[in-house]
C-alpha cells in the first residue's frame, strides 16, 4: 500500500497556493498534515491527483493567535498539539483546546491540523463539534477573492465540503465566548481508549445569570450522522430555562432523536442521550 | 520525477535522490538503510514508523520524505551516544520491556518525546504518551515501568 | 563476592540491546543484491472453480522477471498429518476463501508488480459457498473439499466414564453454550519472507518462522526439492502466537519465484492481507453440560465444540481436540464426554494462535463454574479449590500431574487482590471475579517424538556457543537457554553467544509452540551443556591429575570442589584439549524428547510431561448506563515451576493477560460473506497501553521434577483464565452471565434489559 505517484508542489504564499490550484483545477489535492490525505491516497488512491500541494512551505500558516477584534484565528497548519500548548486556547477556548488536547494519539497530534480535520470532512470528526458550539467561521481563499464560511455549514455530508477545487482554507475564526459561560467535551469510543469515536458531544452554553439559567446554548455532536451537527432541538428546549438534572436529561433525550446514525443507531442514540446529560451537566458546573 | 532531498538525519546531512511520493519510511529504510523504523501497517495505525522530528513524535509512513527537508530527525538509531545507550534504552533492557522489540524503537522514541517535554509524568500521562504505539507482547506493564524508572532517575536530587 | 547464580535471575534479554538501538534486523530489514519485489494475486470469491488463469499480459510488463500460477507448481498439499493435508501453495483448481493464493508476480519493484498483478486474467467459475459451521454441515451444502464428506474433515469423540450416570447422579445439571469471537493475532511484524535460490538450485529463505525445520521439510516437499537443498534461517522475528506455525503463500511463493527468476525474492504482506487472508484462531460454539452436587464438588461433564475451521484445515483437525483436556486437567470429576466437529467454511483459515484450543473452551468451563457457585450458594474461589487438581493426580484422561501448583495460585491471587474482602462489597456496577486455568509444556500426540536438541560449543578464548534450532519469537528464549548453558559451566549468560533457528547450522528442533521450549528445548539445552562440562572436566582432570568428580566449574574456571583457589581458567581447558596432541574441541551436545505415554488411539495419557497453571482476578467497573466496561486491575498467579528467568516469565503472564482482555472485550473480525470487514488496526482493536490497567503477577514455583532446574513452559497459559476472570467480574457487577466473546457494551445491556424484564433485581 505505497502512495501512488504525484508531483509535489511547494507553495510559498497563500496567492501562490490558490494559483496552483487554478492551474491544475481537478488534479491537485491541497495537503496539511497529511494525516488523512496520505492514508486516502494509500488506501484508495483518493482520485489519484497528478499534483500535491503541500502547505507546509508558507510562512505563518501555522499560527495561533487571539485577535480581540474577531477572537481566536488558527491557521490551517496549526496543529493539534500546538493548539494544546497554546495558552490563549487553554484559557479563553477551553472546549477547542481539550478536543485539540486528546485528539486521537500523540503522533496524530503532532502532525494533524485543526483545519486539515475540518476540511476532511469525516462524519466522526472529532475537532468539528467544539467548532460548531463555539460558532467558528472558516475563510476561504481563492485566485479570486475570499469568502467566510460558517464551520457548521461547512460540511456537507461524508468527506465532501463547500469548498471547491480553486479554493483553500486560510484560517478559522472563533469569536470568544462570552464570560459567563461553560463548556464540556465528551467523547465515547468505539471499542478501545485509543480509538474512532462512537459519539461525541461539545457543548457551550451561555449563561444568564449565576443559576444557571441558559440564555444560548450550542449542543455540536458527530459520529451520529453524516456530518457534525447541532441538536437545535435540544438547543431550544434548554434556552431560557435553568439548567438542572432534569432538563439536561429531557434535553439529552431529545438530542438523541435527532440524530441519524447510520451503524450502531440504536446504541448510538443512547450514548448520544448519555454524553449530551453528561456535557450539560458538566457545562452547567463550569458557570 | 526524482528529485535531490537533503535529509538531517541523526544529525547528519544526508543526500538521496527520491521521487515525492516517497514517505520517510521508505527514504530512512531503502535509501538510508536505517532499519530501526519498521513498517508495521504503513497507514498511520500502529505507530511503529514512529520517528521525532524537532523532538517530537511523528508517524514516518505519514510524512512525505521532501516535507522532512529542513527539520531535525531522529531515528532509534540516533539514540545512543559514543556507543552509550540513551537511559530509555538501558531501561527497556534492564526492565524486560523489550521482548520481540517490533514496536521498541517506536515506543522508545515516544517516550523520549514525553521525557523531554515532561521529565515528571504520572503513570497515566505515560500510557497517554504510549498510546499510539501498539505492542502485542508485553502488555505495556514493563514499558510503563522502564519509562518512569527513567523519570524518577532524572529527578532525583532535583530541586522541583 | 559470588556473582548472581545465572538461573532464577531477572537477566535482561541478551538481544536486548540490538532491539533497543535498530540493529536487530527483521526479514524485511534485510535485502540481497537484484532483490526482486514478490506480489500475491488473491481470489476476491469464496468459493470458485477456476477455468483459467492468463499471466501473458502480466508478464509482458517491463520489469516484471516472472509470473507464476498454480500451473506452475507441482500440485502437493501440504499440511500437518496424512488425512489433514489439504492446501496447495498456489490454487490449482478451486478457490475456497476470499484471499486464496492464486498467483504471485516478481518484478524490480513494487509499483511494477502490482501493476502485473492487475494484469493478471483469471476466469472463475462461481460456487455457492458457507459461511458457518451450521450452514456447512447442512445436507445439501456445497462441498469445500471433495474427500470430505458434510465438511467436517476433523471429529473427536473421547468418552470416560459414563456421563449419563454422572448426570444422573449430580443435585444439578447446568447446560450452557458459549461463542468466541473471530481472532487474530495482530502480530505487529507482518508476515514476510525472502528466497534466493544460487546457482546450484539451493534455496534460502529468511522469514519470520516458528518452526525453521518444519517450513524446510514443507518448502522443499512442495517445491519438489530435497531437504538438503533448503536452508531456513529465522531472523530477528516480530511476535508468532502461533501465526508462523505454517508455510503459507508468502513463503511459498517467495521460494517459489526466485527459483524461477533465480534472483533473490521478498514478499511482504501488507496489513490488510494479514488481517484478511492469513491465518486467525478458531471461532468454537461451546456447549457444556456440567453435573454437580449440592455441595459443589463437579461429578460430570458432556462437552460439544464446533469449530469453524475456515477452507483449509491448517492444524484444525488438532486444535480441536484440546478443550477435551482443558476441562480434565483442571478441575476434578468422575464422568466425560467430549465431542468436536472441525468444520470447513469459506472463511479465511483458522489455526493455531496463543492456547491452540484451550481458551474457549477454558471460557465456557470457568464461566459456568461462576453460575454454579452462584446457584448453590457457594464461594467462588472455594468451589474452585475443592475441585482443583492436585500433585499426584492422574487425570480422567490420563494425564500426570508430577507438579501442580493450581490451589496455591488460587489462594495466592485470591488473597492478593483481597477478592473476599472486596467481593460483594464494590458497589454498584462493580465486580470481582475469578478464573483459573492449565496448559502444557510441549505436545506430543501425533508423531513419536516432540524433540529438541543443542550444540553447546567451546570457542578458544574460552567463551561458548549454543547452537539451538528453537527460534525466539520475542518470547525471550534465547536468553533462558543462555541462562541454563551459563549455569552449568560458571559463566555468566551475557558471555554465551545464541545462535539459532537456522536449519543448516543449529540441530534438528521442532520449533516454538505448545509452550514447549523451556522445557523440552530447555532440558536439551541442559544435556548439551553438562556434555560440554563433562568433557570440559576430563581434559581439565588430566592436566591437574585429579578426578574429574572432585572438579567443578565456577566463576568462568575450574575449581576443586570445596577450594576457592581457581585451578584453571576455562579457556585453558579448551586449549588443552584444543592444541592437544588429539586436537579434540569441546562440544556438548545434547538432545531431549520427553517421555509421555500419550496413545493417539484412545486418546489417553499425557501428551506432555508437565503441566502449568494459574489463577486470575479482575475488577471490573460496569457503567450501567452505557454498558461500558473498564477492567481495573488484574492479578495473575502464575505456576511455572521453577523460574529460570522470573524477569521473562512476569513478561509472558503480562502479555498473555493482555491477549485475554482484548480478546475478552474488543477484538473480534467482522465477517459478511467471506469478506472481513475490519482488515485494519484501525478498525480490529487490540488493547493500547489506555487500555491495560495495572497487571501484578504473582509466580508459584512447584519444583518441576521433569523440568530443567524444574521449569516449565508458561507461552501460553497466562491467556487463558482471563476472558473467564473478566466475565466472570462482568458477571458480579451486572448479575447477569455473558456468554459470546467479546463483551460488548451492546451485550451487557441487553442482558441488563432482559434481566429487568424478568423482574430479577440487580
Amino acid at each position: 500500500m505505497r502512495l501512488p505517484r504525484f508531483e509535489y508542489l511547494r507553495p510559498h504564499s497563500l496567492e501562490e497556493a490558490c494559483s496552483m490550484l487554478d492551474e491544475h483545477t481537478g488534479q491537485a489535492k491541497v495537503m496539511a498534515g497529511g494525516t488523512d490525505v496520505l492514508v486516502e491516497l494509500k488506501k484508495r488512491g483518493g482520485g489519484k491527483p497528478r499534483y500535491v500541494v503541500g502547505l507546509r512551505g508558507i510562512p505563518g500558516l501555522d499560527t495561533v493567535h487571539f485577535d480581540p477584534q474577531v477572537g481566536l484565528r488558527v491557521g490551517s497548519m496549526a496543529t493539534f498539539a500546538k493548539l494544546a500548548r497554546a495558552d490563549v486556547v487553554r484559557k479563553r477556548f477551553p472546549l477547542l483546546w481539550e478536543a485539540a488536547r486528546i485528539f486521537s494519539r500523540p503522533q496524530i497530534r503532532h502532525a494533524g491540523t485543526l483545519v486539515g480535520n475540518l476540511c476532511n470532512a469525516s462524519p466522526a470528526a472529532d475537532a468539528v463539534p467544539p467548532l460548531l458550539a463555539l460558532q467558528a467561521k472558516v475563510r476561504v481563499v481563492s485566485a479570486r477573492g475570499e469568502r467566510l464560511v460558517e464551520a457548521e455549514s461547512f460540511c456537507e455530508g461524508p468527506f465532501q465540503t463547500v469548498l471547491a477545487p480553486t479554493e483553500i482554507v486560510a484560517e478559522l475564526i472563533v469569536p470568544a465566548p462570552s464570560e459567563r459561560s461553560g463548556w464540556s467535551y465528551q467523547r465515547a469510543t468505539k471499542r478501545t481508549a485509543e480509538d474512532e469515536a462512537l459519539a461525541v458531544a461539545a457543548v457551550c452554553l451561555e449563561f444568564s445569570d449565576g443559576n444557571c439559567t441558559v440564555g444560548k446554548g450550542r449542543i455540536a455532536l458527530a459520529s451520529v450522522a453524516s456530518k457534525p451537527m447541532r441538536a437545535r432541538g435540544a438547543e431550544v428546549l434548554i434556552q431560557g430555562k435553568q439548567l438542572d438534572e432534569d432538563l439536561a436529561r429531557e434535553a439529552a433525550d431529545l438530542a438523541a432523536r435527532e440524530i441519524n446514525p447510520r451503524s450502531r443507531a440504536e446504541y448510538r442514540r443512547l450514548m448520544t442521550a448519555y454524553l449530551v446529560k453528561k456535557s450539560l451537566l458538566e457545562a452547567g458546573s463550569r458557570n | 520525477m526524482k528529485r535531490i532531498l537533503e535529509l538531517t538525519v541523526n544529525g547528519e546531512v544526508r543526500t538521496v535522490l527520491t521521487e515525492p511520493q516517497r514517505t520517510l519510511l521508505e527514504v530512512l529504510r531503502e535509501e538510508l538503510e536505517l532499519t530501526g523504523a519498521k513498517e508495521g501497517c504503513n497507514v498511520g495505525d500502529c505507530g511503529t514508523c514512529t520517528v521525532l522530528i524537532d523532538g517530537e513524535p511523528l508517524l514516518a509512513c505519514l510524512t512525505l520524505a521532501v516535507e522532512a527537508e529542513g527539520r531535525e530527525i531522529t531515528t532509534i538509531e540516533g539514540l545512543a551516544q559514543n556507543g552509550r545507550l540513551h537511559p530509555l534504552q538501558q531501561a527497556f533492557v534492564d526492565h524486560g520491556a523489550v521482548q520481540c522489540g517490533f514496536c521498541s524503537p517506536g515506543v522508545i522514541l515516544s517516550a523520549k518525546a514525553l521525557l523531554d517535554a515532561n521529565p515528571r509524568p504520572t503513570e497515566e500521562e505515560v500510557r497517554e504518551a504510549i498510546g499510539g504505539n501498539l505492542c502485542r507482547c508485553t502488555g505495556y506493564t514493563k514499558i510503563v515501568e522502564a519509562v518512569l524508572s527513567v523519570s524518577h532517575a532524572l529527578n532525583t536530587g532535583g530541586t522541583k | 563476592m559470588t556473582p548472581p547464580s545465572a538461573i532464577g535471575s531477572r537477566v535482561p534479554a541478551l538481544d536486548g540491546v540490538a532491539k533497543v538501538t535498530g540493529a536487530a534486523k527483521f526479514t524485511n530489514d534485510l535485502s540481497l543484491p537484484g532483490m526482486l519485489v514478490g506480489k500475491i494475486l488473491r481470489s476476491p470469491h469464496p468459493h470458485a472453480r477456476i477455468l483459467s488463469v492468463d499471466t501473458t499480459q502480466a508478464s509482458r510488463v517491463a520489469g516484471v522477471r516472472a509470473v507464476v500460477s498454480g500451473k506452475d507448481t507441482l500440485g502437493i498439499k501440504y499440511g500437518t498429518i496424512d488425512p489433514f493435508m489439504d492446501e496447495l501453495g498456489l490454487a490449482v483448481d478451486k478457490v475456497r476463501y476470499i484471499g486464496d493464493e492464486v498467483a504471485a508476480v516478481a518484478a524490480v519493484d513494487e509499483d511494477t508488480a502490482l501493476e502485473a498483478l492487475k494484469l493478471i486474467r483469471v476466469e472463475y467459475e462461481l460456487l455457492p459457498a458457507v459461511f458457518s459451521p451450521e450452514e456447512s454441515m447442512q445436507p445439501g451444502a456445497p462441498r469445500l473439499h471433495d474427500h470430505v464428506e458434510n465438511n467436517i474433515s476433523g471429529r473427536i469423540l473421547i468418552p470416560a466414564g459414563d456421563v449419563e450416570k454422572g448426570f444422573r447422579e449430580s443435585d444439578h445439571v447446568f447446560e450452557d453454550t458459549f461463542r468466541s469471537g473471530w481472532i487474530t493475532h495482530c502480530n505487529l511484524e507482518p508476515h514476510v519472507a525472502l528466497a534466493a535460490s544460487d546457482l546450484s538450485g539451493r534455496l534460502t529463505v529468511w522469514c519470520n518462522t516458528q518452526v525453521p525445520f518444519r517450513f524446510r521439510a514443507d518448502l522443499a516437499k512442495t517445491l519438489g526439492l530435497s531437504l538438503g537443498m533448503v536452508r531456513v534461517i529465522k531472523p530477528f522475528m516480530g511476535g508468532g502466537f502461533g501465526a508462523r506455525w505454517e508455510i503459507l503463500g508468502v513463503d511459498f511463493c517467495a521460494a517459489l519465484l526466485a527459483r524461477k527468476t533465480g534472483k533473490p525474492v521478498k514478499i511482504v504482506y501488507d496489513r490488510e492481507e494479514v488481517f484478511s487472508a492469513s491465518r486467525r484462531k478458531v471461532p468454537m460454539t461451546v456447549y457444556l453440560k456440567t453435573g454437580v452436587r449440592k455441595d459443589g464438588t463437579l461429578v460430570a461433564k458432556h462437552c460439544r465444540v464446533l469449530a469453524d475451521g475456515g477452507a483449509y484445515n491448517g492444524l484444525g483437525p488438532q486444535i480441536i481436540a484440546s478443550g477435551a483436556t482443558q476441562l480434565t486437567n483442571l478441575y476434578r470429576f468422575e464422568h466425560f464426554r467430549y465431542e468436536a466437529y472441525h468444520v470447513y467454511t469459506n472463511n479465511p483459515v483458522t489455526s493455531p494462535m496463543r492456547g491452540f484450543g484451550n481458551t474457549a473452551v477454558r471460557f465456557a468451563d470457568d464461566s459456568q463454574l461462576d453460575r454454579i457457585a452462584r446457584e448453590l450458594n457457594l464461594d467462588p474461589v472455594e468451589i474452585r479449590l475443592k475441585n482443583a487438581v492436585q500433585q499426584g493426580d492422574v487425570t480422567l484422561l490420563g494425564a500426570k500431574m508430577k507438579s501442580c501448583g493450581l490451589s496455591e495460585c488460587l489462594e495466592v491471587v485470591a488473597r492478593e487482590t483481597d477478592f473476599h474482602s472486596k467481593r460483594g462489597n464494590l458497589g454498584r456496577g462493580r465486580g470481582i471475579g475469578i478464573a483459573a486455568g492449565v496448559y502444557v509444556s510441549g505436545s506430543k500426540i501425533w508423531v513419536p517424538h516432540d524433540s529438541s536438541s543443542a550444540f553447546v560449543k567451546l570457542n578458544e578464548d574460552g567463551s561458548v556457543s549454543l547452537l539451538t534450532g528453537t527460534a525466539d519469537i520475542g518470547q525471550g528464549s534465547t536468553t533462558v537457554l543462555a541462562q541454563l548453558v551459563a549455569h552449568e559451566l560458571g559463566i555468566s549468560p551475557q558471555e554465551v553467544t545464541v545462535i539459532a533457528a537456522d536449519t543448516d547450522v543449529t540441530p534438528f528442533d521442532l520449533g516454538t509452540y505448545a509452550s514447549r521450549v523451556t522445557f523440552i528445548a530447555g532440558n536439551a539445552v541442559l544435556a548439551a551443556a553438562r556434555d560440554a562440562k563433562r568433557q570440559l572436566l576430563e581434559v581439565a582432570a588430566e592436566k591437574m591429575k585429579a578426578d574429574p568428580e572432585s572438579l567443578e566449574l565456577r566463576d568462568h574456571g575450574v575449581f576443586l570442589k570445596g577450594t576457592t583457589e581457581q585451578a584453571m581458567l576455562l579457556e585453558e581447558a579448551v586449549v588443552a584439549a584444543l592444541f592437544s596432541s588429539q586436537g579434540i574441541p569441546i562440544m556438548g551436545r545434547g538432545s531431549y524428547n520427553p517421555p509421555t505415554d500419550y496413545d493417539p488411539q484412545v486418546r489417553k495419557g499425557s501428551r506432555t510431561l508437565a503441566y502449568a497453571f494459574g489463577a486470575q482476578v479482575a475488577e471490573v467497573e460496569v457503567n450501567l448506563e452505557t454498558g461500558q466496561v473498564k477492567v481495573l486491575s488484574l492479578g495473575a498467579a502464575q505456576d511455572c515451576g521453577f523460574a529460570i528467568n522470573p524477569m521473562a516469565v512476569e513478561g509472558q503472564v503480562e502479555g498473555g493477560v493482555t491477549m485475554g482482555l482484548g480478546q475478552a472485550l474488543y477484538e473480534d473480525c467482522l465477517m459478511e460473506e467471506g469478506k472481513t470487514l475490519n482488515p485494519s488496526f484501525a478498525e480490529y482493536k487490540i488493547p493500547s497501553a489506555r487500555d491495560v490497567p495495572e497487571i501484578r503477577t504473582y509466580l508459584v514455583e512447584p519444583i518441576d521434577p521433569e523440568g530443567p532446574y524444574g521449569a516449565k513452559g508458561i507461552g501460553e497459559m497466562p491467556q487463558l483464565p482471563t476472558c473467564p476472570a473478566i466475565a466472570n467480574a462482568i458477571y458480579d457487577a451486572i448479575g447477569v452471565q455473558i456468554k459470546s466473546l467479546p463483551i460488548t457494551p451492546e451485550k451487557i445491556l441487553a442482558a441488563l434489559k432482559e434481566k429487568e424484564l424478568q423482574g430479577v433485581s440487580p
